[in-house]
């Protein structure tokens, strides 16, 4: 009696382990998930500056901008959920390939490239850029974690039971793995 | 590193600073290497060539520091890394235990300031004798990216020894605690099976918990790199923090950088100073004595000590070159 008993304690507490574990893994890869939206809300910020100076210099361009600022009004409507994080996410991929062309144009316009507030508003996105890149591969690392968790036995077993599904991995589109050079096209 | 024109002109200075004196440097090092002949004692035989390397220092080698390029000799640099450093790091200690302060200079290079100590621990053989010298190099560099938590990169080796030091004490606790079980229960059991086990399991478990046993407030930070993570750890208390600035090119770089210097550990902390600005704490572990001039075994005019000496100086600005520290974007 005393050795089932001894047996049932040692399982009950290897089964709450691995449920620990996993729901820790699922608020990782969460808590990784809200990390790219807070990236992605910096950039957006920092748009209506680039914009503004931008359009000063750059007469020809009135569509490209009044996209751009559409864009950010949409991104700005959209929640926080993963279902909305994925629209934001699509959004972005449409932003950068806008953003691409205009940063490609500046090279028509030594003026703009040399406006100190637009190089110092180029260089602080550039850094948001990176800090984006590193919350994707916060988020995919945690992901990766996760989605191991819940296709390995034993734990596949327990994630079943209490629902937690496989999360998806941060891809990028082929348009986003061109690299913006800003700093070549601001020196 | 091959001997370039920058390097002549350096030998030369030295030549230039040595010709009025050669008779007289020559002979206090004739005497000396006769003494370190006639001496017994590794430690005496030490003692000589240290003797001799500390003349040289003192007689050429700010000349040579200022040949070489905006670099100085300031021996108030080594407390100053230890206290921009003190309660910043948690696994990066200016100095490590048991090291004492040997060299140490400032200087800039393309824009980036730096501090460099050099810390020594010798270690006696007891089977042969010999003496085996181990430095540490602290390197603190400017840093132009902004920082907001902690990041600490630690290679396997340094956390490894920490982990068995920590893991070891626990052992040894755990070890008095059962003999005195022991003594109480008379349990041959106590008394040798478990302390046997634990200790067998000591190399197998370390570089396992290692890592987590070692994080204090920071969590593991799990970089994508299987060759980087082999080799290193890295702890932050911010995720992202953490990747922004250990990049894929950044790891690819340092872990270019230990195989490079064949050293036998090296650790990287990024952090904000008292002064809140940016830095980036490197430590390379060596089984050399670095930044030396002379060998009281060869003639003063030999060319290999000096190229040493040279080729240590290059190798702090191919650190800022290699790590890129001089770059605002995409480190």
């Amino acid at each position: 009696m005393m050795v089932f008993a001894i047996t049932f304690a040692l399982v009950l507490i290897w089964f709450y382990s691995i449920y620990v574990s996993l729901i820790e893994k699922r608020n990782k890869a969460l808590e990784a998930f809200s990390s790219i939206d807070v990236q992605l809300k910096k950039r957006y910020d920092l748009l209506p500056n680039i914009v503004s100076i931008a359009k000063g210099y750059m007469t020809y361009e009135k569509n490209l901008f009044e996209e751009i600022t559409s864009l950010r009004t949409q991104f700005q409507q959209v929640g926080t959920n993963q279902v909305d994080i994925n629209k934001k996410l699509a959004l972005n991929k449409e932003l950068s390939n806008k953003l691409t062309y205009l940063f490609a144009t500046f090279e028509s316009y030594p003026e703009l490239k040399s406006d100190k507030i637009m190089q110092n508003t180029m260089v602080t996105f550039c850094e948001v850029e990176e800090h984006i890149a590193a919350a994707r591969r916060f988020y995919n690392s945690a992901v990766n974690e996760l989605n191991n968790a819940v296709q390995i036995f034993p734990s596949s077993i327990i994630a079943n039971l209490i629902n937690i599904k496989e999360f998806q991995f941060f891809k990028a589109e082929s348009f986003e793995k061109v690299n913006i050079n800003l700093k070549e096209t601001f020196n | 590193m091959e001997k370039d024109g920058r390097f002549a002109e350096f030998y030369k200075t030295f030549l230039n600073e040595m010709n009025p004196k050669f008779q007289e440097i020559e002979g206090y090092r004739e005497e000396l290497l006769d003494k370190y002949r006639r001496s017994y004692y590794a430690f005496d035989k030490c003692n000589y060539k240290r003797q001799f390397k500390e003349y040289l220092k003192i007689k050429f080698r700010s000349k040579l520091l200022q040949t070489f390029g905006n670099i100085s000799q300031n021996n108030s640099v080594a407390q100053y890394i230890a206290d921009e450093t003190c309660a910043k790091t948690d696994f990066s200690k200016v100095p490590p235990d048991g090291y004492y302060f040997d060299d140490s200079f400032e200087g800039s290079y393309n824009g980036i300031n730096f501090q460099i100590a050099e810390f020594l621990y010798e270690d006696e053989n007891r089977s042969d004798g010999t003496i085996t010298t181990n430095s540490c190099i602290a390197m603190l560099f400017d840093y132009n990216k902004k920082i907001t938590s902690t990041v600490e990169i630690v290679s396997d080796s340094v956390s490894l020894s920490l982990a068995y030091i920590i893991i070891f004490s626990t052992i040894l606790f755990l070890f008095v605690i059962y003999s005195i079980i022991g003594k109480v229960v008379k349990d041959i059991f106590f008394l040798y099976i478990v302390p046997f086990v634990l200790f067998g399991s000591f190399r197998l478990i370390s570089p396992l918990i290692g890592p987590n046993l070692l994080k204090k407030n920071n969590s593991v930070v799990n970089l994508e790199d299987p060759k980087f993570r082999s080799r290193f750890s890295v702890y932050s208390s911010d995720q992202v923090e953490a990747r922004y600035h250990c990049t894929p090119a950044f790891m690819d770089r340092l872990y270019n950088l230990k195989t490079a210097f064949g050293a036998r550990g090296l650790s990287c902390a990024f952090f904000n100073n008292s002064q809140a600005q940016p830095k980036v704490l490197i430590q390379i572990y060596s089984s050399k004595d670095l930044f030396e001039l002379g060998d009281i075994n060869k003639p003063i005019y030999d060319d290999s000590s000096i190229f040493a000496f040279y080729r240590e100086l290059n190798s702090i600005h191919q650190i800022i070159d290699a790590l890129k520290l001089d770059n605002k974007i995409g480190l």
